[in-house]
């Protein structure tokens, strides 16, 4: 293990996207964001604007994560939803796709409109498409990921990692078909939470750019 | 037992049921065949409840059966109330005519009332009446000041139902149903959803005077009743 705390912290956008969130834990998000040197949180859209004047006085950025966690919504839904995180203070996006729509094949009328709203009404700000890497074949993460590089996304997100959905858990294969179809064109953040330090370090060496997760607790407690 | 299973008793008891094709990577595929399941059943339940996206092919597959029902918010309730409504006024423009509006939790957990009341609210005066709304609250998450507290608002905001918990993980009990139940009497109706799998739940939920369940098992629920009804030869 060769990176440093800093090296790591700089590389995770620190999550609570929990259905029973109240203000004292966005607090407490930023606060450790800030004290730990983490650059962004992730927050769900209602908690925007709150988050926003909490991080206001730090250089914690709020990312917004829209969609989340089902992604079932048209484009124009979707559009209108980023606009209204931007306006309530967002510093970038993440937006979960619709899944079931590219599973459909219904490329052309959900899934390239859905990417170009992602990229047009984030207005600049960094883009991370949540897909769910387990359930596609290999040739469906190899064209998310194309789609994703088109459209100008910058950072394609392994899954929603959400519990409740029951889907296949992520893996080192799936992450190295992204990785490998990437190339430089755009990074891969690996969504989830860690036991240790060595899982993280694993998913740097497979080339994944960077992690969302709320571990950060637990992995402050191992020294690298 | 052919017979049980298309008497009035057995259709009644089925139609309490809503059926869900719900989640993150159903497909028109899911929901194709959660419809054809539902109509070869020969029931016709409270509704069908399916993601907004695919609730115009529910629509025209079910061809005014039954009911589709969308959620609002599904199933965190942490999209923001500009949102919320949108998909309100979508639902209404595609032909939803039943919905699960997921609150926002914070509100609940924070002890804000007032703003889950003005929530409520919104909805209420947007929809006019078009959607059956059930307002839908975790209510495994709170205790039971929150539960109750989120009722009233409920009431307050000029809402009817109350959907305790979304299913997705998180399932009823029924003290829960009971709770509500013994404070609000019938000025609340109570729609349970999430882990009700067995009849012997179902029929705890009734003594509480529940119309409406959802539950992904509808018809093992309603085989095992037509067993039941066998036994007692009915």
């Amino acid at each position: 293990m060769s990176a440093t705390w800093e090296h790591i912290a700089n590389l995770i956008d620190y999550t609570d996207l929990r259905v029973d969130t109240q203000e004292r834990d966005l607090r407490l998000l930023c606060l450790e964001a800030e004290k730990f040197g983490i650059p962004t949180i992730v927050v769900n859209p209602v908690n925007v604007s709150l988050a926003a004047s909490l991080a206001k006085m730090s250089n914690v950025k709020v990312a917004a994560a829209v969609s989340y966690p089902v992604g079932a919504y048209w484009p124009e839904a979707k559009a209108m939803e980023i606009a209204d995180a931007v306006e309530d203070g967002a510093d970038e996006i993440y937006m979960v796709m619709s899944m079931g729509m590219f599973l459909d094949g219904r490329v052309a009328e959900q899934t390239i409109p859905e990417m170009a709203a992602l990229v047009k009404e984030a207005q600049g700000r960094p883009t991370k498409l949540i897909t769910e890497v387990s359930v596609l074949t290999v040739e469906q993460k190899r064209m998310v990921c194309k789609l994703a590089v088109d459209a100008g996304i910058d950072y394609l997100v392994t899954s929603t990692d959400f519990p409740q959905s029951n889907l296949p858990p992520v893996t080192l294969n799936d992450i190295n078909v992204l990785v490998e179809t990437a190339g430089d064109s755009i990074g891969i953040i690996f969504k989830g939470d860690f036991d240790n330090i060595e899982q993280v370090d694993e998913l740097l060496q497979a080339g994944v750019s960077r992690f969302c997760t709320s571990s950060v607790r637990k992995l402050m407690r191992f020294p690298v | 037992m052919e017979n049980l299973r298309h008497s009035p008793e057995v259709k009644a008891f089925a139609g309490m049921f809503h059926y869900g094709v719900l989640g993150v990577a159903k497909t028109e595929e899911d929901v194709r065949a959660g419809v054809k399941k539902v109509l070869e059943s020969g029931y016709t339940l409270t509704a069908v409840d399916v993601e907004l996206i695919y609730a115009p092919l529910a629509i025209e597959l079910l061809d005014g059966r039954m009911t589709v029902h969308s959620p609002v918010s599904y199933p965190l309730g942490n999209m923001t109330l500009k949102k919320k409504l949108r998909d309100l006024e979508k639902m209404i423009e595609v032909g939803v005519r039943d919905s699960a509006y997921c609150l926002n939790y914070r509100y609940i957990l924070d002890h804000r009332f007032d703003l889950v009341a003005n929530e409520v609210q919104a909805a209420v005066e947007l929809n006019q009446d078009i959607i059956e709304i059930e307002f839908n609250i975790q209510a495994t998450l709170l205790n039971d000041n929150e539960i109750i507290g989120a009722c009233q608002a409920i009431l307050e905001g000029g809402g009817g139902t109350v959907k305790l918990n979304t299913g997705y993980g998180w399932g009823t009990s029924p003290e829960e149903v009971a709770l509500v139940r013994r404070v609000f009497d019938h000025k609340l109706d109570i729609h349970p959803s999430g882990n009700i799998r067995t009849l012997a739940q179902v029929d705890e939920l009734l003594k509480y005077d529940v119309k409406i369940i959802h539950s992904m098992a509808v018809f093992e629920i309603t085989d095992e009743y037509i067993s039941r009804l066998a036994k007692k030869g009915r």
